[in-house]
Order: structure tokens, then sequence, then C-alpha cells
């Protein structure tokens, strides 16, 4: 897989650098702000572009947001390059600005989740795959910011339960894996849970992030 | 009573005695201050006037408080005269400060009761009457002396007197018959003349350095109000240097401890997975060395984070919105908060607000029982067009709350802590919290540390 890092620390940069090469990734592209990850995607031809794009959110040089406004930007201009927004805490702000435009392919992180190195590789190639991948803390966010929701009041707290692991991007055999259930009881729970929140058959896979995106609350884009 | 206080003037002066330009320049001071004199003797009346005789109306402790006020004007317009023309820098008192409270009565006591405003009418009082004093005996000696001194020239000009013996004379009759016309006596009257001359200069500069006394006495800043102005200005000083020292040592906790503490962990996940690949038996020992450490690692740097976002929440950079926004999304309390985006305040300020809706929030899920809570940060606009910052948290608990004063030992508890906070930049607060609920606590805080000056 191809990936581009954007980190302004260095330790961590070259850390990542490292263990992706490590684990058979090419890593494109190593930059230590927003401007030079734009720039960097931006020069290169559209076959080579990297799949997935790791970026952390405070980078200079106000240390504030600029790698989430540099996520936006490559969501808008390169829809094909997933981003994982990467940060030592999670901002609900940021994760609603970063789930309010199209969900697919992107996911937000605490940098703590490197430590799981498997799982990490495994939500980056979720994110190439079109996935959205979202930190449980982000979830948890999110729907205490959204406590007020009544479209959710309907799913029994078994469904609750695996709509929060489906936005957590987690497949229906992981779910089944994590919940000690069978993969038939989760497919059961997840179309229950599709009916109860009216999303017609005709969506597709679609339905999985309009379910997630219902949770957080977040206004899916048509 | 001013700081600086040089005994002279600080300008320079050409020429000597009567022919001295800075004589001259304090001569035409007082024909400034005398033309100003039906004006200043008239304010102080004034305003005691207006302000007994209307103080049965409600408005006319207003028109009085006004007139109050004109005192401070005088004062600049003769701290101005006394830089220009005498040579003085009498720094200005410190500026009228706004009324704390909103309401009537806190305007009125802010209009009359300010001490600069009268000092400067006290000086309108007595600067009048020692301006006319020094006038007529400047103007007086001056006069007489240039009148003398040129005597010799213009008393042919006189009238034709006749005295007692029947002699006609020109010229000033000093007693019966004695007339200035014959030459000696001439010489002795210009004589008199350049005497006046030589003590005029002294004179009028002995007079206007009353005035100048008077000057440094009643119009500069009292030690008191200079006292205040200083400690204000290192108590904000203070505050400012607190919030961007914790502001640091959370972006250093973020740039070095934490970042190295994630690439650490990477690699220690890393080496679990690459021992737990290999055949258990040989590495168990190894394995479970490294697993501890991967999950010490990973739990202290949960407790960092939490540590590191209790010095100095990272997102108050982004604003006060987005901070509250994940305060509240965190908080086990459903709430929703409501954040006026014209609300620009000091980074410090945030800060203080920011760790009030928190102190607030903890309060109110700790101790009242609350199912939901509403925070609204609102831009006000106070009784005197200061801009504040309006923080407002009202739960739906059971009410009961109430400040705890602190013990000896320093430590102290929720909502004391918050008054002090709020203090600290001279803001106001207000606790309603009747048994049974709701409880709201509005605070105010002002949108800059720096006193208004």
């Amino acid at each position: 897989m191809r990936i581009a890092i954007a980190e302004d620390s260095v330790i961590l940069r070259d850390g990542l650098v490292a263990l992706l090469t490590r684990r058979g990734h090419d890593v494109v592209l190593a930059a230590g702000d927003a401007d030079a990850l734009l720039a960097g995607i931006a020069a290169t031809a559209p076959d080579d572009r990297p799949e997935v794009a790791v970026v952390d959110i405070r980078m200079p040089p106000t240390f504030t947001d600029e790698g989430l406004r540099a996520a936006l930007r490559l969501r808008a201009e390169h829809a094909d390059v997933g981003v994982l927004l990467f940060s030592q805490y999670v901002e609900t702000r940021y994760a609603a600005e970063l789930l309010s435009g199209d969900a697919r392919g992107v996911g937000y992180l605490l940098k703590d989740r490197v430590a799981d190195v498997s799982e990490f590789m495994d939500a980056l190639e979720r994110i190439a795959a079109g996935h959205t991948v979202l930190d449980p803390e982000v979830v948890t966010q999110l729907m205490g910011a959204s406590r007020t929701d009544d479209g959710l009041a309907r799913l029994t707290a078994r469904e609750r339960e695996v709509l929060e692991l489906m936005a957590q991007g987690r497949s229906n055999g992981a779910i089944a894996e994590t919940l000690f259930l069978s993969y038939g009881a989760v497919e059961k729970n997840v179309t229950s849970i599709f009916a109860k929140l009216d999303l017609p058959p005709d969506a597709g896979d679609h339905r999985r992030v309009l379910a997630v995106l219902r949770l957080l609350k977040v206004p899916p884009v048509e | 009573m001013t700081p600086v206080a040089p005994t002279g003037p600080r300008y320079r002066s050409t020429g000597w005695g009567p022919f001295s330009t800075r004589t001259w320049r304090e001569y035409s001071y007082l024909w400034v201050a005398l033309l100003l004199t039906p004006f200043t003797l008239a304010t102080p009346f004034l305003a005691i006037g207006l302000g007994t005789g209307l103080a049965v109306t409600v408005v006319g402790l207003f028109a009085a408080g006004g007139v109050v006020l004109l005192g401070r004007a005088w004062g600049g317009l003769f701290r101005g005269l006394g830089r220009g023309m005498l040579g003085v820098d009498v720094p200005a008192p410190v500026p009228w400060r706004r009324p704390r409270g909103r309401g009537f009565w806190a305007h009125v006591r802010a209009f009359v009761g300010d001490g600069a405003a009268w000092r400067g009418l006290a000086f309108c009082f007595l600067s009048s009457l020692l301006t006319i004093v020094s006038f007529a005996l400047s103007t007086a000696f001056l006069g007489y002396g240039l009148g003398a001194v040129t005597y010799g020239y213009w008393y042919r000009f006189l009238p034709w007197q006749t005295a007692s013996d029947g002699t006609r004379h020109h010229g000033a009759q000093f007693a019966d018959g004695w007339f200035v016309d014959t030459t000696p006596r001439i010489w002795a009257l210009a004589l008199s003349g350049v005497v006046l001359l030589l003590i005029w200069s002294p004179l009028t500069r002995g007079l206007v350095h009353l005035s100048r006394l008077l000057m440094r006495g009643l119009l500069g800043p009292t030690r008191a109000s200079l006292r205040v102005a200083a400690l204000e200005q290192s108590r904000s000083r203070t505050v400012e240097d607190a919030d961007a020292r914790l502001r640091r040592i959370e972006r250093d906790l973020h740039d070095g401890t934490q970042a190295r503490l994630v690439a650490v962990a990477m690699q220690l996940g890393e080496a679990k997975e690459q021992l737990a690949s290999v055949p258990r038996e040989e590495v168990a020992a190894p394995l479970e060395l490294v697993t501890t450490a991967h999950t010490g690692v990973k739990d202290a740097l949960v407790e960092l984070r939490e540590l590191a976002r209790g010095i100095h929440p990272p997102a108050l950079e982004a604003g006060l919105a987005v901070a509250l926004e994940t305060l509240v999304a965190r908080s086990p309390l459903p709430c929703t908060v409501d954040v006026d985006p014209d609300v620009e305040a000091a980074p410090a300020v945030e800060a203080i607000a920011y760790f009030c809706v928190a102190e607030l929030l903890t309060n109110a899920v700790k101790h009242s029982g609350a199912t939901g809570a509403y925070v609204l940060v609102t831009r006000e606009t106070d009784g005197d067009g200061r801009a504040t910052l309006r923080l407002r948290v009202r739960d739906d608990g059971q009410g009961g709350a109430q400040v705890v004063e602190p013990t000896g030992d320093g430590s102290r508890t929720g909502l004391a802590g918050l008054v002090e906070r709020v203090r600290s930049v001279d803001g106001s607060w207000t606790l309603s919290s009747p048994l049974g609920g709701p409880t709201v606590v509005t605070v105010s805080l002002p949108l800059d540390v720096a006193p208004a000056i």
C-alpha cells in the first residue's frame, strides 16, 4: 500500500516510516507539515498517489487544526486518497467536521492506537478500502454530543453495541468475535438496525456508513 | 504627590531678569489662566450647587455627576498648559473607572465619587483665586515699572495742572505741589521703575511657581491610585504569565514526552507481535515482560493525556467553542453548549471560562443529581459599553449549591476555587440555587486581562 505521512514530531514520523516499511508498505511521502503534504500529493502522478494519508492534526505553524484543514482539502481535491487523522486528543468538533463530508475512506484515531500494530495496519487498510474508522473515544464523544437524539431510542442494547462497533469500522466477522456472537446473529442485528433506522435496502453497503452517521448525528452529504 | 518632582521648569530660558523668555512665558500663562477664570471658578460652584439643588430629582444627580467629571477635563487642560507654558510635566491621574455594577446608584457613585474629578474642581477653585491675585500683583509691578521707566518721555503729554502756589506743571503729582517734572526727579522715577521691573521678574516666577505646585498637588495621580494601578498591572501580567506557562508545559508534553511515549509504545507493540509469532515456549518470559511494558506504556499515555488536558486543554488554541464542545461531550451529563461566535477573549480569559465550565459541570454531576445541563457563552455589553464574556451554566438538579470558603490548609473546594479564578481578572459572578433547583451560575469576565486604561 502507498502511504503518505504528515507528522511534525521527527521521532514519531521516523518511527512510523520504519514500522510501515517493515510491514511491506511503501511510504511515498513523509512531510513535517500540512503544506508539504498537500504540495507533495499534488505533485504526484495520479497513478502513484498514496492510497492513505496519515495526518497529524496539530502541526506547525499554529499547532491547532492544520492537519484537519489539510485532510478536508485532501478529501475535496483527491477523493481517492483515504485520510487517517492522527492525534493525541480527540476533539468533538474536529471529528464532526471530518465526518460531515463523505465519510467513506476517512478515519480518526488517537496516536496511542499505533501501539497495537496489527490493529493499526488493519485500520489503514480499511480506510484505503473506503471504510470509516473511528477511535472508540471519538465514538463515545460524538455520542455524548448527541445524547438528545431520539431516532436511536428504538434500538435494543445489543443492537446499539453492534452499531457502536460498526462505527469503529469493524466488519461483521470482527463484531461477532468481539461480542461472542455467531456471524448470523450479528447479521440479524445489523438488518434490524437498518430497519429501525429506516435505511432502505437499495442503499447497499452504503447503509453501514449511513447507520453510523445516524449514530453520530452527522448529516450525510447527498 | 507625583513620583517625579523636579523643582524647576524644564524648558530653556534665554535672557536675564525682566528680559528672560521664561519670565514672559510665565507671565503670559497668568493671562491665559485669568481669561479662563470665569469658567474655572464657576465649575465647582455649579457642581456643588447642582448637586445639592437637584439631588431631590433623580436626573439632577446625573447632571451634577457630569459637572463633577468636568473637574477632570479642566485638570487635563491645565496639565497641558503646565506642560506647554510652565515646563512642568504632571502625569495624568488614574483614568475614570466605569462603574463595576449595573444600575443607577453605581453610576451616581462613579460620577460623584470620583476623587480625581473632585481634586480637579478643588484646583479650579484655588487656582482661580491664586490667578487673580498673581495676575493683579504681577501686572501692577510690570505696569508701574514700565510706566516709570518711560515716564521721561510721556509725562509731557499729561494735561497742565496748577499747583497751590499757582505754578503750572506737566506730570504726576505725588504730594501737594510736588510734581515729577524736573530732570533729577524723572531720573529717580525711572530708577524706581527699573527696581520694580527687577522685582517683577522673580515675583512673577514665584507666583507662577505656586500654580505649578498646585498642579502637582491636585492634578496628578495620588500615591494610592498609582499603587492600585501598578498592582492591577502586575496582577494581569501574572495571570497572563501563568496562562502562558501552562500552555508551554502542555505543548512541551505534547511535542516531547507524549510523542516519545507513543514511539516507545509502537516499538513495544511490534516487539510483542514479533515475539508472539515465534514458538511460545521459547519466549514465554520475555513475551510476558514485553506485554506488561506495552500495557504500562499505553496506560501512561492515557494518564498523560488527562494530565495535559487538565493543565491546558489544547483545543483552546482553536477557540473556546471547540474546547467546550469536547468538554461537554466527555461529561457524563447530557449537555448542550451554545457559544456566541462573536466572543473573542484574551487566551487567559478563555482558559478561565473553560475551567469554570469544567468545574461547574463536575459539581453538577457530583452534587446536584441533575439529568441535564445547558452552557451558554455570549458576548455582552455591560452598563457602560464594556464588552464582557458572559457564561451561564444551568442544570436541572436539586439546587442548594453554596460557596464553601477555602480552608486554612490552602485546599479549595469547587465553587470557591471558581470564585478566585473569576476574581483574578476582576470578573463577577452570581449563583442562584434554590432548594429544588435549578442551579444557575452566571460568570462575567472582561474580554481582556489588562485593566481598561
